[in-house]
């Protein structure tokens, strides 16, 4: 029902399989292909959800991945929502910590933007917190993470039901409605990009 | 509303649009034109994830992640010698032990006996979780959970939590273990002194003993057993703050992936329901339950007549309900709601909500009864 055209790519089951036996013991290769495939779209998902510092909580989520793999029964698309509820968790997590700890907030804040990264670091934090926050600001908290996960996370329907722990419909109901709200925002500010 | 609200009330249209969404999503052109419209900032979005990360930090995590997985790892026989960076010293005790354990099976017994029933901290837990990764002892949730349990009992209580929380976060079962997590994660902050050692462990031993217990269902029950459980621990202190701790009363809370958690404002009656029922576990722990109660009245009702609308409305309609891609059970949840012969609550069912009222048809399961007599226990289909 919701393939993606040019999913993450065309592999086996098999391919998976022995990929995550390689994982669970400690090859290497296992873990770069699983970190090419999954960082970006778990970095953009969390960035997208308002993370201060996605790259490091990416981190964070990747190695609690390592850590459990041994616990992970399953296909590629429930390693992926496997892989995003943990992100999700780690994201609210940090919010929480945020919240009860606001002084620090804005020293990490400052302390990051002068910092800087590397090029493609600062390319992703900037079109981040600008554009895509804004658009997101616009949407539910189920529909932001409905449509981040759909769009940067880059899940089926399926998989982000799973991930959120919620129906295919209701993920439907949100993608629609949250789009709807997207379109009016652009409608309102005249935007054309 | 706009274009695209415009169309979503016609369930043709919406199928068509579901698809149209997908394609959209999935960075594919569309033929909708104002979907089209959506269309670069959607593409935008989607390049921001892709050609990302760089080489360098796809290998230093590879290296990273490799250690930690050998660390972790009982059976290190399979990794080659190059590849692994972990002295080989470090494993070998454990692995004695369990290559021993499992050549010597009859006098394995009274020790596998014993370390299965250690807890963490145990010069025995490494034997016992050990084990149970080369499959002699149950590794399950509920085993660690009730070790947990023990844990509070000797008076570890933050060590118990974190133990429950870790378990519970490596678990995928199904909604209890969602609000188990909830509640746990909820009190887990809380200093070691706010913690009542006994009714931490009543907590957790009735996780350990009930979790699970609601597959197939809502898993209400359990979640209201919790909530109680853990408001226990965490409420004692004043009355108009009944949540549970500092997370509780954080709005971002709730939205972890606790089904029905309603975020979602403005979806129709059905859904409001959902808001209200469906999140119930997750809604009690925080302390809501009051309020949670009075939305679920009000979600009732409203679903009561957004059913019988759409049965009155609906009927000539049907056929339409038909290019609706929503699960035809999720529609069906709706009958409880609604007082209606079986067969006709059917038909009415898509067209009265269709995917957008199934958390709604969900919540239905967990209104209470005596509140909202309407709604007939027979028809908790649940999830």
């Amino acid at each position: 029902m919701s393939s993606f055209p040019e999913r993450y790519s065309q592999r086996s089951p098999e391919d998976f399989a022995t990929r995550l036996e390689a994982a669970k013991s400690g090859r290497e290769w296992a873990w770069a292909d699983l970190y090419r495939d999954l960082a970006g779209p778990v970095t953009g998902y969390l960035a997208s959800r308002g993370a201060t510092e996605p790259e490091d909580l990416a981190s964070e989520t990747f190695l609690q991945v390592a850590r459990n793999i041994q616990t992970f029964e399953g296909d590629e698309s429930s390693f992926r929502s496997w892989v995003f509820v943990i992100a999700h968790r780690r994201l609210l997590d940090s919010r929480r910590a945020l919240q009860r700890r606001p002084e620090t907030t804005t020293l990490i804040e400052s302390t990051t933007e002068s910092t800087g990264g590397d090029v493609e670091d600062e390319a992703l934090d900037l079109l981040v917190s600008d554009e895509m926050k804004k658009a997101f600001e616009h949407l539910t908290d189920i529909q932001g993470d409905v449509l981040a996960l759909r769009i940067l996370g880059r899940l089926t329907l399926e998989e982000t039901a799973q991930t959120l722990g919620k129906r295919v419909g209701a993920v439907k109901a949100a993608q629609r409605r949250g789009l709807i709200a997207l379109q009016q925002w652009l409608d309102l500010e005249g935007v054309t990009r | 509303m706009s274009r695209i609200g415009d169309y979503m009330d016609d369930m043709r249209t919406r199928g068509l649009l579901d698809r149209e969404i997908e394609r959209l999503l999935a960075g594919a052109p569309v033929e909708d034109r104002d979907l089209a419209l959506l269309s670069p900032l959607v593409e935008g979005l989607r390049s921001r994830a892709g050609g990302w990360p760089q080489e360098s930090e796809v290998r230093s995590f590879a290296t990273r992640a490799a250690s930690v997985v050998l660390e972790r790892s009982p059976h290190p026989t399979n990794v080659t010698a190059g590849k692994s960076r972990r002295p080989r010293m470090g494993l070998t005790p454990r692995l004695a032990a369990v290559t021993l354990a499992v050549l010597m099976v009859p006098a394995m017994a009274g020790a596998a006996l014993a370390a299965d029933s250690s807890i963490p901290g145990d010069p025995l837990y490494g034997l016992d979780r050990a084990l149970e990764v080369v499959g002699i002892a149950s590794g399950s949730i509920e085993e660690r959970l009730a070790e947990a349990a023990e844990l509070a009992a000797d008076g570890r209580s933050q060590q118990a939590i974190d133990h429950a929380v870790v378990a519970l976060q490596a678990s995928t079962g199904d909604a209890t273990h969602e609000m188990a997590l909830q509640a746990l994660e909820a009190i887990q902050d809380l200093s070691a002194t706010e913690l009542d050692r006994s009714e931490l462990v009543a907590l957790l031993a009735y996780i350990s003993e009930n979790i699970g217990e609601g597959a197939g269902t809502d898993g209400r029950e359990f979640g209201q057993g919790v909530a109680e459980l853990a408001r226990e621990i965490g409420g004692n202190d004043t009355g108009d703050n009944p949540a549970i701790g500092p997370p509780a009363t954080d709005p971002d809370g709730p939205p972890v992936v606790t089904p029905g958690q309603g975020q979602d404002p403005p979806v129709g009656p059905g859904n409001s329901n959902g808001q209200a029922g469906n999140g119930n576990g997750a809604q009690n722990e925080n302390g809501a339950q009051n309020e949670n109660g009075a939305q679920n009245e009000n979600g009732a009702q409203n679903e009561n007549g957004a059913n019988q609308n759409g049965a009155q409305n609906g009927n000539p309609a049907n056929p339409n309900g038909n290019g609706d891609p929503g699960p035809p059970e999720e529609a069906s949840n709706s009958e409880p709601a609604v007082e209606e012969p079986p067969a006709e609550a059917d038909s009415v069912a898509p067209d009265s909500g269709g995917a957008d009222a199934d958390e709604g048809n969900n919540g239905s399961g967990t209104v209470p009864k005596p509140e909202s007599p309407s709604v007939t226990a027979p028809g908790r289909q649940g999830s």
